[in-house]
């Protein structure tokens, strides 16, 4: 028997779960072997020491703290342990600290990121080309990087609205002249329900005298402030019916309220989400548009509301 | 009580528990509360959460008992539970750095050694406690756990077996190894024994 397999018997030897074999044949082994004798005395003795160890007494109030464990807790002595008792009230602590940090720089960094910009067009210069074109400002040895890059096309303007043409663009010659107006805020206590509650109430109005020789009198029954429209829309049709036709259609969609400006305009204010509507009922060849972008349905204002002027030609 | 009284004993217990007799269950904490506090004091050295902690390894069998099927096997499905208990707490304990701060001193005002010897036998014996315990306590934690086991808890190798979901054949190669490695680590202080 070798050494090594005999000292790999030694816990089996040691507990007397070997067979008669083999301790027989470690008996020999050790009769021939000293040293592996001498680990073997080692060996018992160290379990000796372990086994001669002396148990711990169990602490007093041992059972009756067991008890107290299985006793039914109220869910706010449970919410009262959590956040003073034994155990866990460092996590608990710092758990909600760490929460409230958390909500905190979230919050922060949502305000932060800008509102991405959609593909609208697809002049919309893309944002390798935005980081390219930086690249290349910063290796003609500008020293710090520019946070917005002009299009040298169409001049020194920046293009804050990819995708959405600039106004230098309409100021052409053949451009429709929008009719300039004075900012002057409309007095808040005026809260004038239009006096167009025939716009609401259907067809029987739409024969009214005050639609047949438009809108004058209603013109002359109050001062109008001053206000600027977002856009312009013009009515060219000829025959006055024809134009009649397409004011009712606009007076009568509940979706915008309708006022009268002055003997030939009504004032519009239509929710950015009712735009394509009006654009349906007036746009068509007989009318025109100012701006004349605004033809296109994909017209967007960052306003809620658009202010409408509506002309009669 | 030897062992083969015990274990006919726990059995009775058990089930005179599942029949509804609490005081059953009282008597089993009485049978095997030194041996699991003293497991649990192996683990987390402070009697203060030795305490702690068989408490909460005996709230978990009163609550767990009901569901135990093989009811003989009582006394390896105990030690299943405390092994997990004690390695959870000590896994706890060790993440906030709780041992740092624990001491050799620490560990000795909980041991009592009893005995008519004079005051220089009981000191040479308080000091081989100590170097057998840093010595255990230095070993690999597989090599530890089951010379707890075996030696100082006294099971058989079948309910190491059952306790560790090892081979019994694992179990004895293991055991040999961690008690050999045992030998070798005391082997350098056996002058100070």
């Amino acid at each position: 028997m070798k050494c090594q397999d005999c000292q790999e018997l030694f816990s089996l030897y040691f507990d007397g779960e070997i067979d008669q074999i083999s301790k027989s044949r470690v008996d020999s082994h050790f009769d021939i072997c000293p040293q592996c004798k001498m680990e073997w005395q080692a060996f018992r003795n160290s379990i000796d020491f372990l086994r001669d160890m002396p148990m711990a007494s169990v602490p007093p109030n041992f059972l009756a703290g067991i008890h107290q464990k299985l006793e039914p807790r109220s869910p706010w002595h449970k919410v009262k342990e959590f956040l003073t008792g034994k155990g866990e009230k460092k996590w608990a602590l710092s758990t909600a600290f760490a929460m409230l940090v958390i909500g905190f720089v979230t919050a922060s960094l949502i305000q932060l990121i800008p509102v991405s910009q959609t593909d609208r067009d697809s002049k919309t210069p893309s944002a390798i080309q935005s980081g390219q074109m930086a690249e290349n400002n910063l290796s003609d040895g500008q020293s710090s990087p520019m946070l917005a890059v002009n299009d040298d096309s169409k001049g020194s303007q920046q293009n804050f609205y990819p995708g959405v043409p600039l106004l230098s663009e309409y100021e052409g010659k053949d451009a429709p002249v929008m009719q300039q107006f004075a900012m002057i805020p409309r007095p808040k206590t005026e809260q004038h329900i239009p006096t167009v509650d025939f716009v609401s109430t259907g067809s029987g109005h739409t024969s009214s005298p005050y639609l047949d020789s438009p809108f004058g009198s209603f013109a002359s029954q109050q001062q109008i402030p001053a206000i600027k429209p977002d856009l312009q829309i013009t009515i060219h049709s000829a025959p006055r019916a024809e134009q009649m036709a397409i004011v009712k259609q606009i007076i009568q969609s509940p979706l915008w309220r309708a006022e009268l400006y002055d003997h030939n305009t009504l004032l519009l204010s239509v929710p950015a989400s009712s735009y394509d509507q009006l654009l349906q009922i007036c746009c068509n060849e007989k009318t025109s548009l100012s701006p004349d972008y605004a033809r296109n349905t994909r017209y967007i204002s960052l306003k809620r509301f658009l202010t409408v002027a509506v002309k009669l030609d | 009580m030897n062992k083969d009284e015990l274990k006919t004993d726990t059995e009775q217990l058990v089930q005179d528990f599942l029949d509804g007799d609490v005081q059953a269950f009282n008597r089993l904490v009485m049978h095997y509360q030194t041996k699991i506090y003293n497991l649990a004091l192996n683990y987390v050295k402070s009697p203060e959460e030795a305490k702690d902690l068989a408490q909460d390894i005996f709230v978990t069998v009163y609550r767990s008992l009901p569901k135990l099927r093989e009811k003989e096997k009582f006394t390896s499905w105990l030690y299943q539970i405390a092994i997990n208990h004690c390695r959870n707490r000590y896994k706890k304990l060790s993440r906030r750095g709780y041992f740092s701060n624990i001491s050799l001193d620490d560990e000795e005002s909980f041991l009592q050694i009893a005995g008519d010897e004079g005051p220089e036998k009981l000191l040479q014996r308080k000091n081989t406690i100590n170097l057998v315990r840093s010595t255990i306590d230095s070993m690999a934690e597989a090599e530890k756990e089951i010379i707890l086991l075996r030696d100082i808890q006294e099971l058989a190798y079948e309910e190491i077996s059952d306790i560790l979901h090892i081979p019994l054949g694992t179990v004895k190669s293991k055991l040999n190894r961690a008690r050999t490695s045992l030998k070798d680590r005391l082997k350098k202080h056996y002058q100070d024994l």
